[in-house]
């Protein structure tokens, strides 16, 4: 058996000095070194070879001791670095055939973190060395409705900055993207099955609207309930007789006639009776007058005759003087009780137009209720659009958030060391993702569509680069428009999280639902609607709207007179309408309207009162006829009740008339008596005279002469 | 596991293998101990280790064992490489080096980092030195009186230190056998 040959460098002889340094200056313990130093030795020539044939054990030997020398040769382990460039040129060359994958599934995973949901990126070419990124479609879903894409992206092109890349910082130097659409429906559910990411905001958490769906964040109620609760009368079904019925017992005009009517046979019976006796008593007068007439004054040729007639005339002129005072008397009472009775039918007319005003004051004035009815009509609308935008708004600022978290969390520190201190030098300090700007449009001529926004300085770490995220967008589909521009601000000491106006005119407004319960089918017309919206930093937000709707069409089955009519006089009307209000959102995605100013106060209010003043009008006359044909049943009884107190009147007038005349007899009689009395008391004294005189001529008396 | 990482040491200890690989795997212990891991810095310093000749079971012991004293020494770390970081005459080479692709994941511009380094790299000369000094000594004295020892002689004899002594050889086996 041939012996083995000796490993190198011992099995050739070498140069001493390189043997020292090669060889024995490799060997480190000292037992290994004496046992080299006694098998090797330097020849004259100075080469150094075996002074002796090894034995089998010593060769073994001297294979380890050549193995361990080889082992301590060199610093760098040559094979590790080996295998080290192989795996990672391997790497490079894995990556470059796959980096379009890679870019892939890193850009789905960025996106998936920013908006909650699941995205699909295809079609991306990556090419590093250009630094650009392109991709064909991209579909991000929405997170609050998995089955519809929050938006769409068509064709796509980025420049990035890959030595920043390099350096941990994804900068996108610019973006243009095509073909943007949003709320396009889904085939597969967009919903992540774990969240991607345990450090969503706290705030989305506690009452995130996004999470809620569009008409989740914020209640949003029905037109018809609206309308529902206002209790509208509608004249076509308004019934006036019925209506005055059941208020009767509170009609005062009903109970006056009733008691007038009741006090007119009172009064009717009561004088039947008295006019009765009057009339006997004014037969006894004029009786006694007649009487009278049998005396022959002429024929009277005695003192005592005419004393006798007199006496006769005295006690007839007595007795009809009583009769006259009582029917003076009872002509006055009746004249009272006729007046009274007169006074109180004469304030009839008062008491109806009384119990009229009352009536009319029970139905309802719908014009004070139309400026209620349409301010609640917009808020629906305004309400949806808010809640629409508020929780655009909350994604947002809910992607701005994610990404600022992501960069606060890379720098959490250690716990069981210092944490130490971060040096930032001003000039190369960038946040890990920077969207300098992105533009995209769309553009589809077969609905002559065109749209274009911008978005500026989407940032991990707004602090860092000093400003805010800001949009703008444009939109024109033939006569309307859109343009929406605002900030998101994610510094922390953003006094206003978000600020968005928003415009739109030439926008088709189409309600064509939720009217029903006013016979109105569609609303059409011309909407031009400007909104600002700010996100509190404490939270909630608040803003204003204002609106307006020209060239309003309504159609329907409504009838004129009906509020469904009203509102459609309104609409329709030349003077364009005018809405703003303002309002508030609160944490919770409660909306409130603090304040709010239309010209509906005006155009819409004057229109509603015309036509509300028609339609109470008619009411009105509606009620009246009824309480005028009410009245009207009661007149016969107040016509028969005045014709009973006239003629009371005119029965005592002429038993007042019999007496006087009885009276004037008795005083004719009684101015004749009185003539002839005075006639017969003139002739006596003349024959006295006469008698006196013949006396005094025949009989002379001494002492007087003759 | 543990005896075969001690089975290590002890065979490099008592093999051919240059002293440098223990001093350099000691002070490479003590660069890495100092700064704070997780970062590019750190990383690749450690993966560097790996294709130096030098001991890495050393290396991982020593680590263990710096790495438990590191925090008593992180304010002196922390405040020198506060200090350095902050050398007005060095700001536009940190600034440039920031820009360098790559560099920011090193986290230089961290005090702990930079101070670990700093020191780390100060340090690492005098520490391989001593540790090469040390193994040499080893060698020289203390190795042939513990193993002509009567101690060690009755030691050997017990079942652990018959599986240390195996494992012992396992290990020089693959290092290659250093006489007695």
């Amino acid at each position: 058996m041939a012996e083995k040959k000796l490993p190198r460098p011992f099995n050739r002889p070498i140069p001493e000095s390189r043997y020292l340094r090669k060889v024995l200056g490799r060997v480190y313990l000292e037992p290994d070194r004496e046992y080299l130093k006694s098998l090797f030795a330097a020849d004259e020539v100075g080469m150094v070879r075996l002074v002796r044939e090894p034995t089998d054990d010593e060769r073994k030997r001297i294979r380890k001791i050549a193995k361990e020398v080889r082992r301590n040769r060199g610093v760098v382990q040559k094979g590790k670095l080996t295998i080290l460039i192989i795996i990672i040129a391997g790497v490079a060359v894995f990556d470059l055939a796959f980096k379009n994958i890679l870019v892939t599934r890193a850009g789905d995973q960025l996106l998936e973190s920013a908006f909650g949901a699941r995205s699909n990126l295809s079609g991306v070419d990556f090419r590093p060395l250009r630094g650009s990124i392109s991709f064909s479609s991209l579909t991000v879903a929405d997170k609050s409705r998995p089955m519809m894409n929050l938006f769409e992206l068509g064709s796509t092109r980025m420049d990035v900055d890959t030595l920043r890349l390099l350096g941990g910082h994804l900068i996108i130097t610019r973006m243009e993207a095509k073909g943007i659409r949003w709320g396009t429906p889904r085939k597969i559910s967009g919903a992540l099955t774990q969240a991607p990411s345990s450090r969503a905001p706290s705030s989305q958490g506690k009452s995130d609207p996004t999470a809620a769906g569009s008409s989740g964040g914020v209640a949003v109620p029905e037109i018809s309930s609206v309308l529902a609760g206002l209790n509208i009368p509608v004249p076509g079904s308004f019934d006036a007789k019925k209506f005055v019925e059941s208020h009767a017992q509170d009609l005062k005009s009903v109970t006056k006639i009733t008691e007038i009517t009741s006090r007119a046979d009172t009064l009717t019976q009561i004088w039947k009776d008295r006019v009765a006796a009057l009339a006997s008593d004014a037969q006894a007068a004029a009786g006694r007058a007649s009487e009278l007439s049998s005396i022959d004054v002429n024929g009277i040729k005695s003192l005592d005759a005419a004393v006798a007639a007199y006496k006769q005339v005295q006690d007839a002129g007595a007795v009809i003087s009583k009769t006259s005072t009582e029917a003076q008397t009872a002509y006055d009472a009746a004249n009272a009780d006729i007046s009274a009775f007169a006074a109180q039918a004469a304030a009839i007319p008062g008491l109806v137009s009384a119990d009229s005003r009352y009536l009319v004051s029970l139905v309802p004035d719908i014009s004070t209720g139309g400026r209620e009815i349409l301010t609640k009509i917009v808020e629906v609308y305004v309400r949806a659009a808010i809640g629409s935008w508020y929780d655009r708004l909350l994604q947002g600022y809910g992607v701005v958030t994610r990404l600022a978290d992501q960069k606060t969390a890379t720098e959490k520190p250690r716990t069981r060391r210092l944490p130490g201190r971060t040096v930032v030098f001003p000039s190369a300090a960038l946040p890990r993702f920077w969207l300098k700007q992105a533009s995209f449009d769309a553009a589809d001529t077969t609905q002559s569509l065109t749209l274009a926004g911008r978005v500026l300085d989407v940032t991990s770490d707004p602090d860092l680069i000093g400003m805010p995220a800001s949009f703008d967008f444009q939109g024109r589909s033939g006569a309307a428009s859109l343009e929406v521009r605002g900030e998101v601000d994610g510094r922390k000491d953003a006094a206003d999280r978000v600020s968005v106006a928003a415009s739109t005119s030439g926008q088709p407004l189409d309600i064509s639902g939720g009217l029903e319960g006013l016979e109105i089918s569609s609303v059409k017309g011309n909407l031009k609607l400007s909104t600002g919206i700010t996100l509190m930093a404490g939270g909630g937000a608040a803003g204003r709207v204002q609106m307006e709707a020209s060239s309003l069409a309504v159609t329907g089955t409504y009838a004129r007179d009906s509020f469904g009519g009203i509102l459609a006089d309104v609409l329709q009307q030349d003077l364009p309408l005018e809405a703003a209000f303002d309002y508030r959102v609160a944490p919770d995605g409660s909306i409130s309207f603090p304040s709010g100013t239309t010209n509906l106060d005006q155009a819409v209010n004057e229109v509603l009162k015309s036509r509300a003043k028609q339609i109470t009008d008619a009411l009105q006359a509606r009620v009246k006829t009824e309480l005028d044909g009410l009245i009207a049943a009661h007149q016969p009884e107040i016509d028969a009740a005045k014709a009973q107190a006239e003629s009371v009147r005119s029965a005592v007038r002429n038993q007042l008339d019999t007496v006087a005349a009885a009276g004037n007899q008795v005083e004719s009689v009684q101015k004749q008596l009185d003539a002839r009395t005075a006639a017969i008391k003139n002739q006596a004294q003349q024959q006295l005279q006469n008698q006196l005189n013949s006396l005094q001529k025949g009989v002379k008396i001494p002492g007087l002469g003759q | 596991m543990f005896i075969r990482w001690i089975a290590r040491i002890i065979a490099v200890l008592n093999s051919n293998r240059r002293p440098i690989e223990v001093g350099a795997a000691v002070a490479c212990a003590f660069l890495l101990a100092l700064m704070p891991s997780g970062n590019l810095l750190w990383i690749i310093l450690f993966l560097l280790t790996f294709f130096l000749r030098l001991n890495l079971g050393i290396e991982m012991v020593f680590l263990a064992v710096f790495g438990l004293l590191a925090p008593l020494v992180d304010r002196p770390v922390d405040a020198v490489g506060y200090w350095f970081l902050t050398i007005p005459g060095l700001q536009g080479l940190f600034t440039a080096l920031y820009a360098v692709p790559l560099a920011p994941f090193t986290r230089f511009n961290n005090s702990m980092v930079a101070g670990g380094l700093l020191l780390g790299l100060a340090a690492w000369i005098p520490v391989c030195l001593l540790a090469m000094q040390g193994v040499v000594l080893y060698r020289r004295h203390v190795h042939p009186r513990i193993v002509n020892s009567k101690l060690v002689r009755a030691i050997k004899s017990s079942p652990l230190v018959s599986r240390l002594s195996l494992a012992v050889g396992r290990v020089r086996g693959m290092y290659g056998a250093a006489g007695s």
